[in-house]
């Protein structure tokens, strides 16, 4: 399987410099076979609901390859209710780039940023999602609509994308407290953003199709609290890609049918296993390197370790009203615990970690992602202090020559050593 | 006493509250706490911060939170204690009337929080005597600007002390050009909207969302060329030299600064091609010798080799020597001497005019003039070939890139960062793992099979790849091959960043190195032209000034 990746990663390393267009069908018709075999036959013995969600996400970037000027670029907290209410399909970095990475295409797409200017101290995600773009590869989107959090990346390379390409970009400004004020202010903001999006597209928005978007979007909600407090006391043969796509089901494809069809399905499987904890169960704070051979074979599927959470799935899980969908969507934004100082992100790890039963923390410094490593040390001595072993781990969440592979694997080793053994759990 | 360091800062209104506000910018000796409570790969002028905030035992600090390292060394200095006052401003991206409204509330909460904490009351007399009567201003005749991303105090002279006409800091944290209030406002909300409103009307940094109005900075009158910095770890400033470096007509270098103590090397011979080359460029250091000898000669001292050219009164190529420089550059440029006595017959006294260059070029006491490499690479090779638009030089410790005008002037160069990723010391030391000589893993390569790629991007890292390849049973033809195209790559990356385009002539020692020149043509997807003696590229650049000079 891992040859066939690679061989495939290497025949778009040819074929991009000439023939863009070649490259995207060939990853559209990837990620659509992708998608399907993990709805019907799963090379993993996967939940029936991530085979849904895989076969959602896979579907999702498909969309995202499609015809020129029908997609919206997003940052991973813009709050995407009014975009499917509109049928328009939402790219986001983060979903982007981890499909990328996963059928082994991003090295070229990284090259080409560097090329072009792109410093290496860069997001790997966002470097790979100008490459991709840059090379012709991901046709150009209608939109490019951003918060000004969670990072600085993404303020950066959205506006050098909507220059490149002279895409209309609109920036939702948020401030770092949720005042009434600042309510104001961003609730404000996203219902110009929604007259933004109807006068460049020429599409309405009809306001019953945007309630039922929030009420798909509370229904999600609920059901993936229901999905944490069941997740509390069991465990499941998991891997860090399912985490990964959490991400996406948790923030951009909010508000969709399936979404909200998922998320119950999720609660529904997890209910329905047995109680109980096997090896080491660990809360994960920011992304997962789901492209580094070494740390998956000692996290995936390994029928002991389990990855009960992580700090981007559970970042914002608040009720929205249905009847007041800006005020809602802006108090998502506002309260997100990625929004303002880095104690907030923090507190709000520990809580769920604590929920989760978790026995440790992974806090996951991704090269370039400097909100998370300013705070890993901070964090450190927060989680320690309250009992949870921390091990902060360097490394890049995509990109290969970054993520140091084998170091890693032998720190995270030492640490399940040290987790499984303070758990009793040593056999 | 109160810290601060960006200049959105509303300074007046700390001095109005009976603050004594100081500008802190300065370089920390070390990064060692900063790394310990923070983490290395943050932005240095925060671990900087974060060091001197220890260090100096600074006790109030007033951050805006301009950025994600900023965010979070609020959290960590907030929460360790050390100091007796601590405030993060929020400060808008946007800058219309809502954003005003939300940043005037931040300064009402400034407010609040500080008076309480000193037991003060705002000051409208000291608030107005704290703008400056005449704020601080541009040199009125021509000058050089330091844009982009913030340099240190110390930095910042020594751009100073280098540059021929006077240096302005157009830097993020240089221009706050601030008008006190025209008129009287008694009503303290309505004098602070005036204060938001002033405050976000200044030159904006590339953190705001509207950067249209930092055109005006490259417009300024007798502006007439630009060092452009970024700092190490941060983002925001590279995105706009990427797009100033295609726009501007003016002489530009880019150079990177750590916020640690000035070191002299790579610097100064950046500073120092800019200065010769940019159209400001005065005549410094000509002294003209007398023709006794009939000889001219430049010398390139580099950090492996030393190289020698000498040419005949006439322009004539006499012939050229290279030698190992050992441990020091002095004993380098003795032993070129030595050998050109041996190899050409000719002595040191008969050579009329000598001209250094290469990194230990102040070292060669007997020069009569210095010139820094890349000045004398861009004139060797525009000798040896007038379509050269383009030099790549793979060095020993450094690989640089320079882009020729249609006149064979420098136009603009770039130097690989300070880690040895794709120099001829990363070859070297691969090499030696491998356990074959440099020459043989020229040609080993060549034979690949499997197509392997060295993903590591760091040397260290990529010495411990090899050695798991070697385990793995790889032959060396395809491990070879990998390492040559990771050096192709990252040589590739830096012409992509200064902008190169065909002819491209490739120089220094790994010219000859077969597997790098053909993986590099690969990805440039073009031929490159090897000079006869792609070693020799820099000094005979040098000589053919030093022949300038006696003509
Ligand atoms: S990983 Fe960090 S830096 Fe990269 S996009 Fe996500 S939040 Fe931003
Ligand atoms: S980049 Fe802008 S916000 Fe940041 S310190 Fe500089 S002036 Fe202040
Ligand atoms: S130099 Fe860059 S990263 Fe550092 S404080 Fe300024 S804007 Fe932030």
């Amino acid at each position: 399987m891992k040859n066939t990746v690679e061989t495939f990663g290497k025949m778009i390393y040819k074929l991009a410099p000439e023939h863009p267009g070649v490259v995207r069908d060939l990853l559209k018709s990837v990620y659509k076979f992708e998608g399907t075999k993990s709805r019907i036959a799963p090379s993993r013995p996967l939940l029936p609901a991530r085979r849904y969600l895989y076969n959602m996400t896979a579907n999702s970037i498909c969309r995202g390859f499609g015809q020129k000027g029908t997609t919206a670029l997003v940052s991973i907290f813009l709050p995407c209710q009014v975009l499917h209410a509109m049928g328009i399909e939402a790219v986001v970095a983060e979903g982007l780039s981890c499909y990328l990475t996963g059928a082994a295409a991003a090295d070229y797409f990284i090259e080409i940023a560097e090329r072009n200017g792109i410093p290496e101290t860069l997001c790997s995600y966002h470097r790979i999602l100008i490459g991709c773009i840059e090379a012709g590869v991901l046709p150009r989107p209608a939109l490019i609509l951003n918060t000004t959090y969670a990072c600085d990346t993404n303020q950066l390379s959205f506006r050098r994308i909507a220059e490149y390409y002279d895409i209309p970009q609109y920036v939702v400004d948020v401030p770092d407290k949720p005042t009434a004020d600042n309510l104001q202010y961003v609730a404000d903001q996203l219902r110009e953003m929604t007259d933004f999006i109807e006068q460049h597209t020429g599409k309405k928005l009809d306001d019953d199709t945007l309630r039922q978007r929030m009420l798909w979007t509370q229904q999600a909600t609920q059901s993936y609290r229901a999905y944490l407090d069941a997740r509390a006391t069991r465990y499941i043969d998991n891997c860090m890609t399912s985490e990964m796509m959490d991400i996406l089901a948790t923030q951009i494809l909010l508000g969709r049918r399936e979404t909200a069809k998922y998320m119950s399905m999720l609660a529904a499987d997890v209910a329905r296993l047995p109680e109980g904890k096997r090896g080491p169960r660990l809360f994960w704070v920011h992304v997962l390197p789901n492209v580094n051979g070494p740390l998956r074979q000692l996290l995936d599927y390994t029928g002991n370790v389990d990855i009960v959470g992580s700090d981007l799935n559970t970042a914002a899980l608040l009720d929205v009203d249905p009847d007041k969908p800006y005020q809602s969507m802006a108090r998502r934004i506002l309260e997100s615990s990625f929004n303002g100082t880095i104690e907030k992100r923090i507190e709000n790890s520990y809580q769920y970690a604590d929920k989760l039963n978790a026995d440790g923390i992974v806090y996951f410094c991704h090269w370039g992602c400097r909100h998370t490593l300013g705070g890993s040390q901070y964090a450190k001595t927060y989680f320690e202090q309250r009992g949870l072993p921390t091990l902060v781990l360097d490394g890049d969440g995509c990109d290969r020559g970054r993520s140091g592979d084998g170091r890693a694997a032998v720190r995270l080793q030492a640490f399940l050593e040290q987790l499984e053994h303070s758990t009793g759990k040593d056999k | 006493m109160i810290a601060w360091n960006c200049k959105y800062t509303p300074v007046e209104l700390l001095c109005a509250l009976g603050a004594e506000p100081f500008f802190w910018n300065s370089a920390a000796d070390d990064f060692g706490y900063a790394q310990r409570v923070a983490h290395g790969s943050i932005c240095c002028h925060v671990q900087a911060f974060l060091q001197n905030c220890r260090d100096k035992g600074l006790r109030e600090v007033v951050l805006v939170n301009c950025c994600d390292s900023m965010r979070s060394a609020y959290g960590i200095l907030k929460n360790n204690g050390d100091l007796d006052f601590i405030f993060l401003l929020d400060l808008p991206h946007k800058v219309g009337g809502c954003a005003q409204n939300i940043f005037k509330k931040e300064l009402f909460r400034l407010v609040e929080e500080y008076s309480k904490f000193k037991n003060t009351v705002f000051d409208s007399d000291k608030f107005k005597a704290a703008f400056p009567v005449t704020p601080k201003l541009l040199p009125q005749e021509n000058f050089i600007a330091v844009a982009g991303g913030r340099v240190s105090d110390s930095l910042l002279a020594e751009i100073s002390a280098q540059l021929p006409l006077p240096v302005a800091d157009l830097t993020c944290a240089g221009t706050r050009l601030l008008g006190a209030p025209t008129q009287d406002i008694d009503d303290f909300d309505a004098l602070m909207d005036w204060y938001a409103s002033e405050l976000l009307s200044l030159t904006p940094c590339m953190r705001m969302h509207d950067v249209s109005g930092r055109k005006a900075l490259y417009n300024l009158p007798g502006l007439s060329g630009i060092i452009y910095n970024t700092v190490k770890f941060c983002d925001y400033y590279a995105f706009e030299y990427d797009a100033l470096r295609k726009e501007t007509k003016l002489p530009i270098l880019k150079i990177e600064s750590d916020y640690l103590p000035v070191t002299g090397g790579q610097l100064s011979t950046r500073l120092g091609a800019f200065a010769e080359n940019a159209a400001f460029a005065q005549q410094a250091g000509d002294k003209k010798k007398g023709s006794a000898g009939g000889y001219v000669a430049g010398i390139d001292s580099g950090s492996t080799t030393t190289n020698m050219v000498v040419l005949a009164a006439d322009g004539s190529f006499i012939g050229g020597v290279t030698v190992r420089t050992g441990p020091r550059a002095a004993v380098g440029a003795n032993k070129a001497f030595a050998a050109v006595k041996e190899q050409l017959g000719i002595d040191k006294e008969q050579l009329d005019y000598l001209v250094a260059t290469g990194y230990g070029r102040n070292a060669v006491l007997s020069a009569d003039q210095t010139v820094t490499e890349i000045t004398c690479h861009a004139r060797g090779a525009r000798h040896q070939n007038s379509d050269v638009r383009t030099v790549i030089d793979i060095g020993g410790q450094d690989s640089k890139v320079i882009g020729l005008a249609d006149d064979g002037s420098v136009s603009n160069f770039v130097m690989n960062d300070k880690c040895a990723a794709g120099t001829g010391r990363f070859l070297e030391l691969m090499a030696t793992t491998l356990e074959m000589d440099v020459a043989e893993m020229s040609s080993v390569g060549l034979g690949w099979k499997d197509d392997l790629t060295i993903s590591s991007i760091c040397t260290v890292f990529a010495e411990s790849e090899v050695v798991s390849l070697i385990a793995d049973n790889r032959t060396a033809a395809d491990i070879v091959h990998g390492l040559h195209k990771s050096v192709a790559l990252k040589t590739a990356a830096l012409v992509g960043r200064a902008g190169g385009v065909p002819a491209y002539m490739i120089t220094g020692g790994v010219a000859h190195n077969a597997g790098v020149v053909q993986e590099l043509e690969k990805k440039l997807r073009e031929k490159l032209i090897i000079p006869d003696e792609p070693e020799l590229c820099g000094a005979l650049g040098a000589a053919l000034i030093a022949l300038d000079k006696v003509k």
